[in-house]
């Protein structure tokens, strides 16, 4: 299943550009505790239109509990949200039909087929039977479910009971899309599927955000990363702009001796990397000071195999939180996952209650 | 493949809610269609045929044997009781576990969230599913149709008697299910909303006999009351004299008056009035009692067990006076219109009915709340998804 030939198939997805486009998603320092746990204190968020925002944070740090806020199933203690210009506890119902949730649990019927739950669920948002029963087979189509689409939904793989649930969540064409770890249970390929069909929702001018922990994914797809800890927002990062790309560089060429004499002549500081060694590894600061680094390696000789950022930019801000956070972090925050955010951040199962395999 | 994916205008709504009839039928199609999927639901009942054809038998061979061959009529009513007993009997059992599980079982599998996200209302929602328990467990009754149909011809019994004793049986049915339905989502956890379901059921079948009965002795009155003189001599029973009862009656009161202990149930008895059975059994008319032998008018059958219910809770509406003899000095006149007379024609269903209707519709209210979303509070330990 490669993403070429289903992007040639189907040609574009089926969720049409919004007849009337609408603000995205607006959180101004929302707070929500659960008893004496502070799920969330205090988070801003500012999710425009047309582009896909990550919602980036360690286990237990408020992502759900935001999602649900957001999705109107849990009204917040503080603060006010705004999601396609109306606020969910105000004005619930225009919120529900304007939004697509994905819940981080697999919710499905098992003795539904997955046609009868895109059904049942396209009566509950008010489409008619015609209509339903047209567009469910659409999007099974597109989702692939169509050879599985009359069986019982316990029999469909994880994988193809979280193509479902994507399919349910924008079944009624909503404007935004709220996908809490969308991708956790997909193999490769399906993954490479979810990002290239999110890409072109936002292209045709969704609200998207979506809370993952593969931050290698979101990378690829995100346009804006809000990064929350503890229940609060700490860090907001642009991933749109290509020119700030700092970090550590991996570098790779045929032979290693020509690279480390070519850096040590440029007094340029590198560690190997790789089992072979034959990769090095180098600070930079800039994306443009990473070109002129390449282009004098090259210049002097060295045959280069490949030149690429050695993290994700995404990755680099996580880790750079990471490390500041037992300094910044609030103390008395003690929730279940507090002390295992340190590591280094990787796809897994969430605590308690998840129907991860 | 081509399609339209342009909007269109859809069944919702100005103010952006659905109409009841749409999310009604919508909650209760999808409910059934998972019930009919499972295979519990044919196996209950099809042990439910089987028990209540064992029920119909048994009793109706016991009745043949202790009848022997004085039969002078059928085992009808004295069948039918017994079987109408049992069918509404297993009926509260069978009840709760149609629909205690209906929204903390959605709620477990995380399915309940992604119906709260609709635009299906928590009123809409909560009183599909209560329908479609309500449905499921009719199947029950429907199931043992064909047992009291038997029970009813055996005896040659009224038509108007099933009818209403099948009807009685459905709303008590659907009290059960109201109940259970509002529990499961009151309660977070399945087991512990059937098991709040089922105690909810022994409450009403149990609970009023040992609250009505614990209760009685705090009802204790005293009634002033004289001595009664009866006859000097009694009557010579002669076979061509009618029998008369008025001529084993006192004649008329004396003496001075002495408090009277008496029981006062009239304050109590709304209690027994919530029993399931005393409801179905008050509400089915009693047709004038057929002579045990038929060329005598003045010997009578036994009463069934639903007609001794109705009659004893009857009873205990009467003022304490009705059972002290010279009470007030006073003789027990039949002719007056005396309470005793009106008050073992007043049904006490309607009461019954009304404050089980009353509980269920408060625990709905209750559960109805639980779903509103967003929600404002959480019972402890859950998700909302």
């Amino acid at each position: 299943m490669t993403t070429a030939t289903r992007t040639d198939d189907s040609g574009e997805p089926p969720v049409p550009a919004a007849p009337d486009p609408v603000p995205g998603i607006t959180v101004d320092s929302v707070a929500r505790s659960f008893g004496s746990v502070r799920a969330l204190q205090g988070v801003d968020l500012t999710a425009p239109a047309g582009a896909i925002t990550a919602l980036v944070g360690p286990n237990g740090s408020g992502k759900t509990t935001l999602m649900l806020v957001l999705a109107s199933l849990l009204k917040p203690d503080a603060g006010s949200v705004m999601i396609a210009g109306a606020d969910p506890v105000v004005h619930p119902a225009v919120v529900r039909r304007n939004t697509g949730w994905m819940p981080d649990t697999l919710g499905v019927w098992e003795s539904l087929t997955a046609r009868e739950i895109l059904a049942t669920m396209g009566r509950f948002y008010g489409m008619d039977r015609d209509r339903v029963r047209s567009r469910a087979a659409e999007l099974l189509e597109w989702q692939e479910l169509s050879t599985v689409a009359d069986q019982p939904a316990r029999v469909l793989s994880r994988g193809q009971q979280q193509r479902l649930s994507l399919a349910r969540a924008i079944l009624h064409d909503p404007q935004v899309l709220l996908l809490d770890e969308p991708a956790s249970g997909l193999d490769p390929g399906s993954r490479i599927r979810l990002r290239d069909d999110l890409k072109q929702m936002a292209a045709a001018g969704k609200t998207i955000l979506v809370s993952s922990h593969v931050l290698s994914e979101l990378d690829e797809m995100a346009d804006l990363a809000v990064f929350i800890q503890a229940g609060a927002t700490v860090r907001v990062e642009d991933l749109s702009q290509e020119g700030a790309a700092g970090g550590r560089y991996l570098i790779t060429a045929l032979e290693a001796g020509a690279l480390h004499a070519a850096l040590e002549h440029y007094s340029i500081a590198y560690r190997t990397e790789g089992k072979r060694r034959d990769s090095v590894s180098v600070e930079v600061d800039s994306a443009s000071e990473a070109a002129d680094m390449l282009a004098t390696l090259v210049g002097a000789g060295v045959r280069v195999l490949s030149f690429t950022p050695g993290t994700s930019r995404l990755e680099a801000a996580y880790l750079e939180l990471d490390r500041r956070r037992p300094a910044e972090g609030p103390a008395s925050f003690s929730g279940p996952d507090a002390g295992r955010a340190g590591t280094a951040p990787r796809p897994g199962p969430r605590p308690a209650g998840r129907g991860t395999e | 493949m081509a399609m339209d994916t342009k909007p269109q205008e859809s069944a919702v709504r100005p103010e952006g809610r659905l109409g009841w009839g749409t999310a009604l039928g919508n909650v209760i199609q999808m409910e059934l269609r998972q019930r009919l999927r499972t295979r519990s639901w044919y196996v209950m009942l099809a042990v439910w045929f089987v028990v209540i054809g064992l029920v119909t038998w048994g009793s109706v061979a016991s009745y043949n044997t202790l009848a022997g061959d004085d039969l002078f009529f059928g085992p009808g009513r004295f069948v039918f009781e017994a079987v109408v007993g049992f069918v509404l009997f297993f009926g509260l059992l069978v009840a709760p576990a149609m629909s205690a599980s209906t929204v903390s079982g959605d709620r477990a599998g995380g399915t309940l969230a992604i119906v709260q996200v609709t635009l299906a209302t928590p009123g809409q929602l909560l009183t599909g599913k209560w329908l479609a328990s309500w449905i499921a467990a009719l199947g029950f009754l429907v199931a043992a149709l064909p047992y009291i149909v038997l029970a009813v011809v055996l005896g040659g019994l009224d038509v108007p008697g099933l009818v209403v004793f099948v009807l009685m049986v459905a709303v008590e049915l659907g009290v059960i299910c109201a109940l259970g339905t509002a529990v499961s989502a009151i309660v977070t956890r399945t087991l512990f909303a059937v098991v709040a379901t089922y105690l909810l059921v022994a409450l009403f079948s149990l609970g009023t006999l040992i609250g009505f009965a614990l209760t009685a002795p705090l009802t204790m009155t005293t009634v002033p009351a004289n001595q009664a003189v009866y006859p000097d001599e009694q009557p010579l029973v002669d076979e061509e004299t009618e029998y008369d009862a008025a001529q084993w009656e006192p004649l008329r009161c004396t003496g001075p008056m002495v408090p009277q202990e008496v029981l006062d149930t009239r304050s109590t008895y709304w209690m027994l009035a919530a029993n399931p059975f005393v409801v179905v059994a008050d509400a089915v008319p009693h047709p004038e009692k057929p002579p045990y032998d038929p060329d005598d008018p003045d010997t009578w059958a036994p009463d069934g067990i639903m007609t001794s219910i109705s009659t004893g809770v009857r009873y205990l509406q009467q003022p304490p006076e009705a059972n002290v003899e010279c009470a007030h000095g006073q003789l027990i006149d039949d002719d007056d219109d005396l309470p005793e007379e009106d008050s073992q024609d007043t049904p006490v269903w309607p009461l019954g009915l009304g404050i089980q209707i009353a509980v269920a519709a408060a625990l709905f209210a209750w559960g109805r709340q639980r779903l509103v979303a967003p929600a404002a509070r959480l019972p402890r330990g859950t998700r909302v998804a």
